[in-house]
C-alpha cells in the first residue's frame, strides 16, 4: 500500500470506519512506515484537539430561557386554538352544511341522469309501424296464394 | 423544555463554532426546538433525536446563511462582528494552545469543511452527519476527509515551526 493511498485513508481510520481488511492494511503499513506514523500522529491531535474545543460550549443564561419559554408557550396555545372541540352550535353548523352540500348533490345527480335519457323520435315509430303493417299485409295475401 | 436544558447549550455551541454570533445562534436554537416540538410526530425512532436536532439546527443555520448572503471566511470580519470578539464569555474560556490553533484554524476555512468536521466532533455517524448537512454518504466522507487533511497539514506546519 502507498503512502498516499494510507494517507488519504488516516482519517476514516482513526475513526475506526475502514472496513476491516483495509483497517489490517492501513494499520500494517503504519507499522512499517515513520512518515505515515507522523501524519497518524498529526490527524490524533488534530481530532483530540477539535472534540476538546467541542466539549467548552457556552452558558444557556435565564433570559435566553425565559424568551424560549415565552415563544414554545405562545406556539402551544396557537396548537390549542387550532384543534379546540367542537362546540354543539359548531356541530349543528357543519351538519347543515353537510347536509346541504349531499342535497345540491343528490338534485344535480338526478337532473345528469334525467337528461341522458334520449326522447323517442315520433316520425322513425311511425315509419316502423308502417313497414310493419306492409308486411303483415304481404304474409297474409302470401299464404292466400299457397292456400 | 427538559430537551432544551439539556441539549441548548451543546448546539448553541456548535452553531457559535460555525461562525454564527451569539444573538444568531439563540435565534436558531429557539426556532430548532420550535420545529421539534412542530414536527414531533414525524421524528422516526430510527436516528437518535440529538443528530435529528443537529440536522434541523444545520438546515436552518445553512438557510440563514444562504439569506444574510454573508461567509466569516477572514479575519476582518471574524473581528468586526462584535459578538465574536473576545468580549464574549464564550470565547473568553481558556483554551489550552493547541485547542485555541485548531480554533483558528476551523474559523479560516469553508463552512462546509468546518461543519463536517465540527458534526463528527460532536459524536454524529457519518450516515447522520451526512443527512445534516444534506449530503450523500460520499460526499461527506470526502469533504470531510480533506477538512481533517487541512488540520493535519496545519499542524504538521507548526511542528515544524516548534
Amino acid at each position: 500500500m502507498k503512502c498516499s493511498s494510507v494517507q488519504k485513508w488516516l482519517s476514516a481510520y482513526v475513526d475506526g470506519k475502514l472496513d476491516f481488511w483495509r483497517q489490517r492494511r492501513v494499520g500494517k503499513h503504519l507499522r512499517n512506515c515513520d512518515e505515515c506514523q507522523i501524519a497518524l500522529k498529526r490527524e490524533q491531535e488534530a481530532v483530540a484537539a477539535v472534540q476538546q474545543l467541542v466539549s467548552h460550549n457556552p452558558e444557556v443564561d435565564a433570559r435566553f430561557r425565559a424568551r424560549f419559554a415565552a415563544r414554545f408557550q405562545e406556539l402551544r396555545r396557537r396548537e390549542k386554538e387550532e384543534t379546540r372541540p367542537v362546540t354543539p352550535v359548531r356541530r349543528w353548523v357543519l351538519a347543515g352544511t353537510l347536509a346541504g352540500v349531499m342535497a345540491v348533490c343528490a338534485i344535480a345527480g338526478v337532473y345528469i341522469v334525467h337528461s341522458r335519457i334520449q326522447p323517442v323520435d315520433e316520425k322513425e315509430l311511425l315509419l316502423n309501424l308502417d313497414l310493419y303493417e306492409n308486411l303483415d299485409v304481404i304474409i297474409n295475401m302470401e299464404r292466400m296464394k299457397g292456400g | 423544555m427538559i430537551l432544551f436544558e439539556k441539549y441548548s447549550p451543546r448546539i448553541l455551541g456548535y452553531l457559535m463554532r460555525n461562525g454564527a454570533s451569539r444573538v444568531e445562534a439563540e435565534e436558531i436554537v429557539q426556532e430548532a426546538f420550535l420545529r421539534v416540538w412542530s414536527e414531533r410526530r414525524r421524528f422516526r425512532p430510527t436516528g437518535t433525536f440529538q443528530a435529528w436536532l443537529y440536522t434541523i439546527a444545520s438546515h436552518i443555520l445553512i438557510n440563514e446563511r444562504k439569506r444574510w448572503s454573508r461567509e466569516i471566511t477572514d479575519e476582518q470580519q471574524m473581528l468586526s462582528h462584535p459578538e465574536k470578539s473576545d468580549n464574549d464569555p464564550f470565547y473568553r474560556v481558556s483554551l489550552s494552545q493547541t485547542v485555541g490553533r485548531v480554533k483558528g484554524v476551523l474559523e479560516q476555512m469553508k463552512q462546509e469543511y468546518r461543519m463536517a468536521v465540527l458534526l463528527a466532533a460532536e459524536g454524529l455517524s457519518y450516515q447522520e452527519a451526512a443527512r445534516a448537512m444534506g449530503l450523500s454518504v460520499s460526499a461527506y466522507k470526502t469533504v470531510l476527509f480533506r477538512a481533517r487533511g487541512l488540520l493535519r497539514s496545519h499542524f504538521a506546519e507548526a511542528g515544524r515551526k516548534e
